[in-house]
């Protein structure tokens, strides 16, 4: 990511009355809604006027980001993931948890912020890419169900479709609550896993963040 | 056909006589006529008389192109307008610039207005640090260190 210089934008400081925080609000937001997200996240610092306006803007334009894993082998990168934001081409965002093996996990599906994760044992957990908020699941064998589900002698899978059992019959509804559905209920998997060809899209996912003022 | 003239008066008195095409790229100056200006001249409280010098280089530029070749469509005129307004932009320091956005918002002179917008959020504000947003357009910060931390913890991505 482009580095800033702190000392490439020199104007002087000027006495002048007019002043870009006290700027009506609809007109801020006009500019506002100009920039892309992480720079209207950023511009939410700057001051409390802005906090709000750029809080606005940001919700009314979101389309969908996609995460890209690090490889299961890369453990250089185990705890980052990266965000590709389709508006800002140039730009890879990285986002560092040290609590998750984002290498050894896979993203089953997502919902706002939300990602819902499973790693190479099987362990489900939701997580907040932009708070860092985890919130593990019961482990897969204390589901209530007529499923039962066991465990593979080898424990590692390699590609999505592998834990297709899981992907069709476990439903994620709402936040938090994983519940397996009876075996007669037709039902769509919630999620198609795609296996991309491109090495490198092979565990990306698309995602659609939500900055919402809560 | 001779051309009618405007007569424009910004807030601290300075005069500007314009073409009637060029005063009617805004459209509330219509309504200022309309109200029974027309005749004399037509004030503008809330523009000084510097950013109504631009504000008519602006349109005087701007209507003049969309003369010359019968509706200012050709693709090379087009281009060089676009020179000229990032030239035009370019030249203004950031006191010009936010008293030029309020003025085509006043003036509601849609291009210039969203010319401004534009520029604003490409050359002050993209890609640059809270601090430096902060020096570009003067602003200061009013958040306690507390809060500010806490916008920056929900933002801690956009900052890498």
């Amino acid at each position: 990511m482009k580095q800033h210089n702190p000392n490439s934008y020199k104007l002087p400081r000027r006495d002048s009355s007019n002043s870009w925080s006290e700027l009506p609000p609809d007109l801020l937001n006009l500019v506002l809604e100009r920039l892309g997200v992480a720079d209207s996240r950023r511009a939410e610092s700057v001051c409390s006027s802005w906090y709000s306006a750029a809080r606005r803007c940001l919700a009314k334009k979101q389309i969908p980001w996609l995460i890209l894993l690090p490889d299961e082998d890369d453990r250089m990168n185990n705890h980052w993931c990266k965000l590709f934001n389709p508006e800002e081409k140039d730009k890879l965002y990285k986002i560092r948890d040290e609590d998750v093996e984002f290498a050894k996990s896979y993203c089953l599906a997502s919902y706002g912020n939300w990602l819902f994760m499973v790693d190479c044992w099987y362990n489900l957990y939701l997580l907040n890419l932009f708070t860092h908020e985890r919130i593990d699941l019961p482990p897969v064998e204390s589901q209530l169900g007529t499923t039962k589900l066991e465990r593979t002698s080898k424990g590692f899978f390699n590609k999505y479709e592998q834990v297709g059992f899981l992907g069709n019959e476990a439903m994620l509804f709402d936040l938090g609550i994983t519940v397996l559905a009876n075996d007669d209920i037709e039902m769509e998997p919630l999620h198609k896993f795609d296996c991309s060809s491109l090495q490198q899209l092979a565990r990306a996912l698309w995602f659609l963040p939500s900055f919402k003022q809560t | 056909m001779s051309k009618k003239n405007i007569v424009l008066k910004s807030s601290n008195g300075i005069i500007f006589e314009v073409e009637e095409a060029v005063a009617l790229q805004s459209e509330t100056i219509p309504y200022m006529i309309e109200d029974d200006c027309a005749n004399d001249t037509i004030p503008l409280a809330n523009v000084t008389g510097d950013i109504l010098a631009l504000v008519i280089e602006y349109c005087k530029k701007h209507v003049v192109v969309a003369d010359g070749d019968g509706g200012g469509s050709s693709s090379s005129s087009q281009e060089d307008l676009k020179n000229w307004d990032a030239q035009f932009m370019n030249d203004l320091d950031q006191s010009k610039i936010f008293n030029l956005l309020l003025a085509a918002d006043f003036l509601n002179i849609k291009t210039l207005f969203d010319l401004t917008c534009q520029f604003v959020a490409d050359t002050m504000i993209k890609g640059k640090s809270v601090e430096e947003v902060r020096r570009t357009l003067n602003i200061e910060k009013d958040y306690t260190s507390e809060e500010e931390a806490k916008a920056r913890q929900e933002n801690e991505w956009a900052f890498k």
